[in-house]
């Protein structure tokens, strides 16, 4: 999946979504954010900030994570798609007005 | 017993859904020794033998708990499976398919976590397991009760709104429709691919439907006869109409197209609702507007 598809509303709520699954992945693979930090060669304070969605993700640094963390595409594509819905959501919300009704 | 195999315990009980009023008998404790530990009150509670008495309470070997190695839907299945039995509200006149709101459960499970749509399945008197079998049948009464526990959860409007959008999530369970709506490349294929599986979703309303390459009219009608079991007052009427407006407006996007809500007309009468639901395609030049350009490029 490529980053930059998602624009920046999307890039923020995806990536509260994708350290939830981080968060998730983590204990079914019985890891610590150390061991996350060490097999990525992130900082200890950057997966933290991952794992509760502060980071901005580069596409290396997410690509990384993702391989590590054997994370399913598919379930990174829901997300995707999720965060993509919200955004046209709002976009609809500003345009129609129907949803003011 | 460390404190990382504490951690380890609780994100098995969250991972898992196990209802903590049944946590305590599955770990062997007493109800006051778990509260302690699970409030973070008393530390140095799990031992060994609390490991070995949850693993033979779910017929697991207790080591793929800590290894995080067991099996998440054959624990539930031991957890939930005597949950069989449903509120009769919701067993007369079943006339939705639980995969119509399918998705619901597991974007809460997503957004939310497991305990939290398991919370949801428990408040509304269902089984966890309930969607193990998206062929099974329901009551509409179930999915009102659905959309005003959420609202009791804190879910404004426009949390609600998006519920109708994220079938998506679904779909993957019923992969020959998954596959038509792939294959649709504009609205009328789209459409017509809603109008072959409108029954495989609802049969509440009695629905007849007319497609052609500029538009798609549809106009259902939910009788008070057959559901004489549903209250029909107007705040759960108006919930359940806009869910499904808006659910309508959002089969294009199944086929990476861009959303369109249809034009429609309510008609309340003396022997039940009238809904006509109109879809204006776009025209030709505009038909494979794709939400993205390269649709690959959210899939590679």
């Amino acid at each position: 999946m490529i980053l930059e598809t998602l624009n920046q509303f999307n890039k923020r709520e995806f990536g509260r979504l994708f350290g939830l699954y981080v968060k998730r992945q983590k204990g079914v693979l019985n890891l610590t954010s150390e061991n996350i930090a060490e097999e990525t060669g992130l900082t200890l304070k950057e997966v933290k900030m991952i794992e509760s969605g502060r980071k901005r993700l580069s596409q290396n640094e997410f690509e990384t994570i993702a391989t590590v963390m054997q994370m399913d595409k598919d379930e990174i594509l829901n997300l995707s798609k999720i965060t993509h819905v919200e955004n046209i959501l709002n976009f609809l919300r500003e345009i129609d007005g129907f949803f003011q009704r | 017993m460390g404190s990382s195999k504490d951690k380890k315990l609780r994100d098995f009980i969250k991972d898992v859904g196990l209802p903590l009023n049944r946590a305590p008998e599955a770990l062997g404790l007493s109800p006051l020794t778990f509260l302690d530990w699970w409030s973070g009150y008393r530390s140095r509670v799990i031992k060994k033998a609390q490991f070995v008495q949850l693993g033979q309470y779910l017929h697991i070997n207790e080591d793929t708990i800590l290894e995080g190695t067991y099996d998440k839907n054959f624990v539930r299945s031991i957890l939930f499976s005597g949950d069989g039995v449903m509120p009769e509200k919701y067993t007369q006149n079943k006339y939705s398919y639980l995969r119509s709101s399918a998705h619901i459960f597991k974007y809460l499970t997503l957004k939310y976590g497991q305990h939290f749509s398991d919370m949801i399945a428990r408040k509304l008197n269902v089984s966890p397991l309930i969607y193990s079998d998206l062929n099974n049948k329901i009551s509409l009464n179930y999915f009102i009760d659905l959309l005003d526990i959420l609202t009791d959860h804190g879910f404004k409007q426009s949390d609600l709104d998006q519920l109708a959008c994220v079938m998506f999530l679904s779909l993957d369970q019923t992969p020959q429709m998954l596959a038509e709506f792939s294959k649709a490349r504009n609205y009328y294929e789209c459409y017509e691919v809603v109008s072959k599986n409108f029954k495989n979703l609802d049969n509440n309303f009695r629905i007849t439907t007319d497609l052609d390459r500029t538009s798609f009219k549809v106009t259902t009608f939910l009788d008070y006869d057959n559901h004489a079991h549903i209250d029909f007052s107007k705040k759960n009427v108006d919930k359940v109409l806009r869910y499904r407006l808006i659910l309508a407006g959002w089969f294009p996007y199944l086929s990476n197209l861009a959303p369109s809500l249809p034009e429609y007309k309510v008609n309340y009468t003396s022997d039940g609702i009238h809904c006509d639901y109109t879809f204006n395609f776009p025209a030709a030049e505009s038909r494979h507007m794709h939400l993205v350009k390269n649709r690959d490029s959210l899939t590679d």
